[in-house]
């Protein structure tokens, strides 16, 4: 029986990877790769107040999430996005409300794919 | 000559105090003959006349003051003055012997002191106008402080000295008319007494800046900015100076935002919720749907097919429902999109009419169209849109009625050149509204109750077609009286259509999944990347990718191959796409110029379809993309050709 989860949904990276398990596999760890090291990258970002930088790596790490199908990522994500296209004086906090949702949910997302991995 | 944008010189009013009559007539002298000063002078011949003076209200920008007066000596008359007017701009006249007095006045709060018989007229202009000016800087700095709440202080315990401004004693809801020492602040009950906390980190730190709650005189609780740094003095000692800043309304302007930001966060994600658990929920809605259907064909008694046909109209209901919520929701995420195409508003109508005569006979209603005089065949504009508005409130009229008719009729109320405005009218004889509820039935889930009777629905398809006229720029409204039926009515504008020869240019043939090709993908995302490499590998056997990471590689890359198809990511570092594309288009060699390029992007805006093209891109796939959507699209672009060649 396929195992449920609460924080993932991984029926995109599925079909994307068709029915071969060795893509699956691949996709599976290059996605907990991309999330562990976008997250960090975004934080310094905010930090730093570099908002064109902010908006590539928001930007970049949309694709990434339709991969792993959590809906409450997606949405502060894309948050962060339409706030820094849309808004000429970016408010810090406003981006740090979101991504402290992105990071909340992170370690709940990780713990799923790596249930995910170890299935083999 | 005026000189452009010169600061206008007003008459500046100066008091002299001086005892000596002769000794204030040279200084009168000497500030006639200044081109530096434009002033008039009151002279006082003592220090209780000059404060008398004062204090009729004449206002001074000046006051020069001789230390040596018959009814006060020494450092005490300017003492004497200060304390009655404390921001009063003070220059001391000492005797030449006396320039101790005037080294000490300018530490207690003189603007300068001059030695009699030691300056020029010059001089004494320039130090008179020095002062003004310092003292007009320092009031304005103090209104600044006192508009921005803004308070300074200065304290060097070593020195036993403590300052701080009338702000400052304000902020903390205290007077400043009894200042606190230094002695004082050592005191853990003096409110000022987590200043000492401030200089200690200040040392640590060189410079303290930091945010913290204080508790007012009246128990008020404020939120303060904080600056602290120090400095040494020659003593050996530290004197340190500090900002304090009452920011509580900018704080919870901030909390206030935070609160609604999330908020309007949490109702997204509620929003998305119901949005997915209800795209969830068609699925096995059909499926029940589709295998009640089935099930009717079978061989069953009559008792089992009025289950299923129960089961049927309990899904349609709920279907139904579910329509609406998606609709409902996509509306109120602005994801709703209409089109502007050619299409045959009778054919339209006539379809709507086939769907819905059949609900219409089961209730035994008369259910009519009749299309007004003057209304063209032919519109462009949103058919599907306009079909869901008429769908929802003919059926909403059928829903409504028992007995009677159901009417919906069109009629052309304006025509412009290029443009012009229908009227389409729903008309029942069903059981009508009260007017003080007419507007609440726009609103979404309202189900004005009925007596004995439930009407199946979630209460949303009035909103939706309310939603959907307006969005186009029309208007909705309603009027009805219970017992004698409703209208509900609408206006649009269209413009004139033509007859659609054919929606779609004919779509090439299917391209056979071992055909020979070669597409470039340029995509800086692996895992797009990886994941469009594969399902289009499985898709097409013989299908040869080539990737690029970014634009400057693709062009580099294309400059040693040929290729059938490009597909190529939009925002990617080195070089994006729009820039590739167009470099693609203008500067290579014929061949590959005229490649389809297919651009594969997250900005999820259809008006962006413009712009590619302006950039030279065929068409868009939108990420994340579904295989099938892909391959329709290269299928599409795709011209089949021999084997490629290197060039």
């Amino acid at each position: 029986m396929p195992m449920r989860y609460q924080y993932i949904n991984l029926a995109y990276l599925g079909r994307m990877a068709g029915e071969e398990p060795e893509t699956r596999r691949q996709l599976l760890f290059m996605l907990m790769e991309e999330l562990e090291t976008a997250l960090p990258a975004i934080r310094a970002f905010l930090e730093q107040e570099d908002w064109p930088a902010l908006l590539g790596a928001s930007h970049h790490l949309k694709s990434t999430l339709a991969f792993a199908g959590n809906a409450g990522m997606d949405e502060a994500n894309r948050c962060i996005e339409r706030h820094l296209k849309e808004e000429p004086a970016p408010s810090p906090s406003f981006i740090a409300f979101h991504v402290e949702a992105l990071e909340a949910l992170l370690p709940f997302v990780l713990e799923e794919l790596r249930q995910e991995g170890q299935k083999g | 000559m005026t000189e452009l944008n010169a600061k206008p010189e007003p008459l500046y009013r100066i008091m002299l105090i001086e005892d000596d009559p002769s000794y204030a007539r040279l200084v009168a002298i000497m500030l006639q003959e200044s081109e530096l000063l434009n002033c008039s002078i009151t002279h006082c011949l003592t220090l209780a006349e000059g404060v008398r003076e004062l204090q009729q209200g004449e206002h001074f920008e000046a006051v020069l003051l001789d230390l040596s007066l018959p009814d006060s000596q020494g450092f005490d008359t300017l003492s004497r003055l200060l304390a009655h007017f404390p921001h009063l701009a003070v220059i001391v006249l000492t005797g030449l012997e006396d320039k101790g007095w005037g080294l000490q006045a300018v530490k207690s709060g003189a603007q300068d002191f001059l030695a009699k018989g030691a300056f020029d007229a010059g001089q004494l202009a320039k130090s008179l106008r020095y002062s003004i000016e310092r003292s007009n800087i320092l009031k304005r700095l103090e209104e600044i402080q006192r508009i921005a709440h803004i308070g300074h202080w200065e304290c060097s315990p070593s020195e036993h000295y403590f300052h701080a401004s009338e702000e400052t004693y304000l902020i903390f809801g205290l007077s400043h008319q009894r200042p606190f020492t230094c002695e004082e602040l050592l005191r853990p009950d003096c409110p000022f007494n987590f200043f000492l906390q401030l200089q200690e980190d200040a040392c640590r730190l060189g410079k303290v800046e930091k945010d913290a709650w204080i508790r007012r005189s009246d128990g008020e609780q404020r939120y303060v900015a904080l600056v602290c740094s120090g400095r040494k003095l020659d003593s050996g000692g530290l004197l340190f100076s500090g900002i304090i800043q009452d920011i509580t309304e900018r704080k919870q302007a901030q909390e206030l935002k935070k609160a609604k930001s999330l908020a309007e966060y949490t109702a997204k994600v509620r929003e998305q919720f119901i949005a997915s658990v209800s795209h969830e929920m068609r699925t096995p809605m059909n499926a029940i749907l589709g295998m009640a259907h089935l099930l009717r064909q079978t061989g069953l008694d009559e008792e089992q097919r009025g289950y299923v046909h129960s089961i049927q109209q309990s899904s349609d209901i709920l279907l139904g429902i579910i329509n609406d919520i998606l609709q409902m929701s996509a509306a109120q995420n602005g994801g709703l999109q209409f089109e502007q195409k050619d299409f045959s508003l009778q054919n339209l109508l006539r379809n709507l009419y086939d769907v819905l005569k059949y609900k219409a006979g089961e209730k035994g209603l008369r259910f009519s169209m009749d299309i007004g005089p003057g209304v063209p065949d032919f519109l462009k504009g949103d058919a599907l849109r306009l079909n869901q508005i008429l769908y929802n409130l003919v059926g909403n009229a059928i829903k409504f009625t028992d007995e009677g008719f159901v009417l919906a009729e069109v009629q052309l109320i304006e025509e412009q050149a290029d443009r012009m405005q229908l009227r389409f009218a729903v008309k029942d004889s069903g059981i009508g509204i009260a007017e003080d509820k007419l507007d609440a039935v726009f609103e979404p889930f309202s189900r004005l109750p009925q007596k004995d009777r439930i009407f199946e629905g979630a209460g949303l398809g009035l909103p939706i077609a309310r939603y959907l006229v307006e969005a186009q720029g029309g208007n909705i409204g309603a009027r009805s009286r219970p017992g004698e039926g409703s209208e509900f009515f609408f206006s649009l504008w269209f413009e004139q259509g033509a007859p659609a020869a054919s929606s779609l240019p004919a779509l090439p043939g299917q391209i056979p999944a071992d055909a020979s090709f070669r597409l470039l993908l340029v995509e800086d995302h692996q895992m797009s990347r990886l994941a469009a490499q594969k399902t289009l590998e499985k898709k097409w056997k013989n299908i040869d990718i080539v990737l690029a990471e970014n634009g400057e590689e693709a062009i580099r890359l294309l400059k040693e191959q040929a290729v059938d198809i490009i597909l190529m990511d939009i925002q990617m570092p080195v070089r994006d796409g729009l820039s590739t594309a167009r470099y693609i288009r203008r500067n290579m060699p014929a061949g590959i110029a005229g490649v389809p390029i297919l651009a594969i992007t997250a900005h999820a805006d259809k008006a962006q379809g413009h712009v590619l093209k302006k950039y030279g891109m065929d068409d868009y796939v939108l990420k994340p993309f579904e295989p099938e959507q892909l391959f329709r699209k290269i299928q599409h672009y795709l011209k089949p050709t021999p084997p490629p060649s290197t060039i």
